[in-house]
C-alpha cells in the first residue's frame, strides 16, 4: 500500500514535470533527456525506485535527499554549472529548438541554419531566474496546526499594536509637554515672553535642514565615545 | 521525434560526467561539498578559544523537567474528549478541512467573502516583519520626535485660528449663467494643492514608500529583450520586490518607440520592511560612493511630499546585491533608475526636512 502510494506520488510528480517541460516552464535537464526514450512514465518510475536499496532509502530519508528522480525544482547551482559549462556555443540545432526554447531567441529554423546570434550565457541565466516561478504552494495544515498557527499570528499582531500604542502614548506625552514648557515660557518667565518668542523662531529651519552628520542609523554595538562635543559646523568658528 | 545530433549529444555528455542519480543515490555526508558545513559555529585557531565551557551551558539548564510536573486528580478525571465530541451539538469539520478564501471577489452581496488581508487564510496575506531595520528603528527612536519638535508651534490655551476662506471660491453673480456653475479653482492656476495641517505628534512625516523606475532605452531601439530583463533583474536584486514592466504610452519616432507596442520600462514598489532595507542601503551605502555627488537637487520634489532623484548605471552597480556578483550581469546592460521617496508629508519643505535627518543630502537652491 505504502509502495504503491510512493510510486503514484512519484509518477504524479513526474508527470507534471513533464508537462511543464512540454509548456516550457522547467528547462530539461540532462537526466531526463536521459530517460526520454523509455515509453511510460510509470515504467521509468519503477526501474529507479527498484534500484535504492533500503539502506540507502533509509540514508536518503535521514540525510532530506529528495527520493524523486525528477525533482520538482532543479537546484540554483546546478542550473548555473550546467549553463556555464555547456561546450558548445551554439547547441545543436534541433536540441536548441527543443532543449532551451523558452529562454532563447532564436527561433527554430535561424537555428538550423547555423545562423543565429549568439546569447551571453549570462543573459541565459537571468532569463531563467526571471521566469522561474518561485512561489512555493500555500501552507496546508490541519486543523489543530492551522489553529496554532492562527493564535500565533494573533498574538504577534497583538504585541505590534501595543507596541504601536505606546509608541503614539510616548510622543503624545512629548507633545504635551512641550506645550506646557512653551506655556510656562510665555507667562511664567518673567521676562514678557522674549524667551518664548525666541524659542518660536523657525529661521532656517527649511533652508539648512538636519546637518549630514545627524543622519546616522543606530547600531548594535555604538562607539562608546558616540557624540563629540567639540565639534563645530565647518563653516561655522 | 528525436533525431539524431540530439541523442548524440547526449551521449556524450553522459559519458563525460557521472550520472546525477549516482550522487543521488550516495549518502551527501560521503560526497565532497562545495559549501563549508557549519559555517556559523567555525572558529580559526587565531580566533581566542571560547571562555565558556561545555559545563556552564549546563549549568544554566533548569534542574527541574517540565514533564514531572503532576496533573491534579480531577483534570484528569474530567478529560474524556470521546465524551466531549458527542456532546457537541454541531460537528467540526473534519481534521484536514481547511478554509479557502474565494479566488474572485465576486462583490459585497455575495454569501463567499473573502477574509481580511490581515488573516493568514487571506490570498493577499504577506507574513512577516521579520526583522527590524535600522533604518525605521532610527525613525521611530530618534527622528520622529526631534521633527515634532523642530516643527512644533505654540498655540495658547483656548486659541482658535481664523476661518480660511474657501479653497474653491464662488462665482460673484455678476451675471446670471453663474448659478450652478462647478466652483471656481484656486487663485494662480487650477492646482488644488494638499493641505498642510500643522505637525503634531500624530501626523510627523515619514516614508511611506519608493518606486524605482527604470526606463530601458536600448529595450526598444535594439528590439531585444535581454535589455528588459537584465534590468528587470538588477531592479529586484536591489528592491527585494518583484518588478513590473510597463509599454510605452506614446509613439516618439526618433526613439523608435510605439505606444502599446515595445515594453520599455520596470518598476518596483516598495513597503514597509522592503523599504526600509532599501533605504538603509541607499544611505549607508550606495550614497556615499558615489564619486562627485553633490546630493539631491534642491528643486526636485512634486510639491506635494514626494521627492526624486536619478542613479546613473555606475552608482546602481554600486548596490552591494549587485557589486557582490556583478560578473553576473553584463556591464553594459545594467540600468540607471529613478528612485521616488514617498513620504506623507504634504509639502516639499516637510519632506525635505524629514530626508535630511535620514540621511538624503539636498544641494543648490532649495525650491518649494
Amino acid at each position: 500500500m505504502h509502495a504503491a502510494g510512493m510510486l503514484i506520488s512519484s509518477s504524479a510528480r513526474l508527470n507534471r514535470r513533464t508537462r511543464f517541460c512540454r509548456q516550457g516552464i522547467i528547462p530539461t535537464g540532462r537526466g531526463t533527456q536521459l530517460h526520454r526514450a523509455l515509453p511510460t512514465s510509470t515504467q521509468h518510475t519503477t526501474i529507479t525506485m527498484k534500484s535504492l536499496s533500503p539502506a540507502l532509502a533509509s540514508l536518503a530519508n535521514v540525510f532530506k535527499i529528495p527520493m524523486s528522480m525528477a525533482p520538482v525544482r532543479p537546484s540554483i547551482s546546478r542550473a548555473c554549472h550546467e549553463t556555464l559549462n555547456r561546450q558548445t556555443q551554439q547547441p545543436g540545432p534541433v536540441t536548441a529548438a527543443l532543449q532551451s526554447a523558452p529562454f532563447s531567441t532564436t527561433s527554430a529554423m535561424a537555428a538550423r541554419k547555423g545562423k543565429g546570434p549568439v546569447v551571453d550565457k549570462r543573459i541565459t541565466l537571468i532569463r531563467y531566474f526571471l521566469h522561474h516561478p518561485l512561489t512555493p504552494r500555500p501552507l496546508r495544515f490541519s486543523r489543530n496546526r492551522y489553529l496554532r498557527h492562527w493564535t500565533i499570528h494573533r498574538a504577534w499582531q497583538l504585541f505590534r499594536a501595543q507596541q504601536r500604542r505606546k509608541h503614539e502614548l510616548e510622543m503624545m506625552r512629548q507633545y504635551q509637554s512641550m506645550q506646557d514648557a512653551c506655556e510656562e515660557l510665555r507667562t511664567g518667565a518673567g521676562d514678557g515672553g522674549k524667551l518664548f518668542r525666541v524659542s518660536m523662531n523657525k529661521k532656517g529651519i527649511f533652508t539648512d535642514m538636519f546637518p549630514i552628520e545627524y543622519a546616522r542609523m543606530q547600531t548594535d554595538s555604538p562607539p562608546s565615545e558616540g557624540w563629540n562635543y567639540d565639534w563645530k559646523r565647518p563653516g561655522q568658528k | 521525434m528525436i533525431t539524431n545530433p540530439s541523442h548524440s549529444v547526449f551521449h556524450r555528455m553522459a559519458a563525460r560526467e557521472p550520472s546525477r542519480y549516482l550522487t543521488r543515490a550516495l549518502p551527501r555526508a560521503s560526497v565532497p561539498s562545495i559549501r563549508p558545513q557549519g559555517f556559523l559555529s567555525r572558529r580559526n585557531v587565531s580566533d581566542e578559544a571560547p571562555a565558556r565551557r561545555l559545563s556552564d551551558h549546563l549549568t544554566e539548564l533548569e534542574s527541574a523537567s517540565s514533564l514531572s510536573t503532576t496533573v491534579p486528580n480531577s483534570a484528569a478525571a474530567s478529560f474524556d474528549p470521546l465524551a466531549r465530541a458527542a456532546a457537541r451539538k454541531n460537528q467540526l469539520p473534519r481534521g484536514r478541512y481547511q478554509f479557502r478564501s474565494p479566488k474572485y471577489n465576486r462583490g459585497p452581496l455575495h454569501p463567499h467573502q473573502p477574509p481580511p488581508p490581515s488573516h493568514p487564510s487571506s490570498r493577499l496575506f504577506v507574513p512577516g516583519p521579520f526583522s527590524a531595520p535600522r533604518a525605521e528603528q532610527t525613525f521611530d527612536s530618534t527622528v520622529s520626535p526631534d521633527i515634532m519638535t523642530l516643527c512644533y508651534v505654540h498655540t495658547p490655551p483656548g486659541f482658535k485660528p481664523p476661518p480660511k476662506s474657501a479653497r474653491l471660491r464662488e462665482w460673484d453673480d455678476s451675471s446670471p449663467y453663474h448659478k450652478n456653475r462647478v466652483l471656481r479653482g484656486p487663485r494662480g492656476g487650477d492646482v488644488l494643492r494638499l493641505l498642510r495641517k500643522p505637525i503634531k505628534f500624530n501626523n510627523i512625516p515619514e516614508i511611506e514608500r519608493i518606486t524605482i523606475h527604470s526606463y530601458v532605452k536600448n529595450a526598444a531601439a535594439e528590439r531585444n529583450s535581454s535589455w528588459l530583463h537584465v534590468a528587470g533583474i538588477a531592479v529586484q536584486a536591489i528592491s527585494n520586490v518583484r518588478v513590473e514592466t510597463f509599454k510605452s504610452k506614446s509613439n516618439v519616432a526618433p526613439w523608435g518607440i510605439a505606444a502599446g507596442r515595445d515594453s520599455v520600462a520596470v518598476k518596483a514598489e516598495l513597503y514597509g520592511e522592503n523599504m526600509y532595507h532599501f533605504f538603509g542601503k541607499l544611505v549607508d551605502v550606495v550614497l556615499p560612493r558615489i564619486k562627485d555627488w553633490e546630493g539631491v537637487k534642491g528643486s526636485s520634489g512634486d510639491s506635494s511630499g514626494n521627492i526624486t532623484f536619478g542613479l546613473i548605471p555606475e552608482n546602481v552597480a554600486l548596490f552591494p546585491e549587485l557589486e557582490i556578483n556583478y560578473d553576473m550581469y553584463p556591464p553594459k546592460m545594467i540600468p540607471g533608475c529613478h528612485i521616488t521617496l514617498h513620504t506623507t508629508a504634504k509639502t516639499d519643505k516637510d519632506a525635505r526636512l524629514l530626508l535630511s535627518a535620514m540621511g538624503i543630502p539636498f544641494y543648490g537652491k532649495i525650491v518649494n
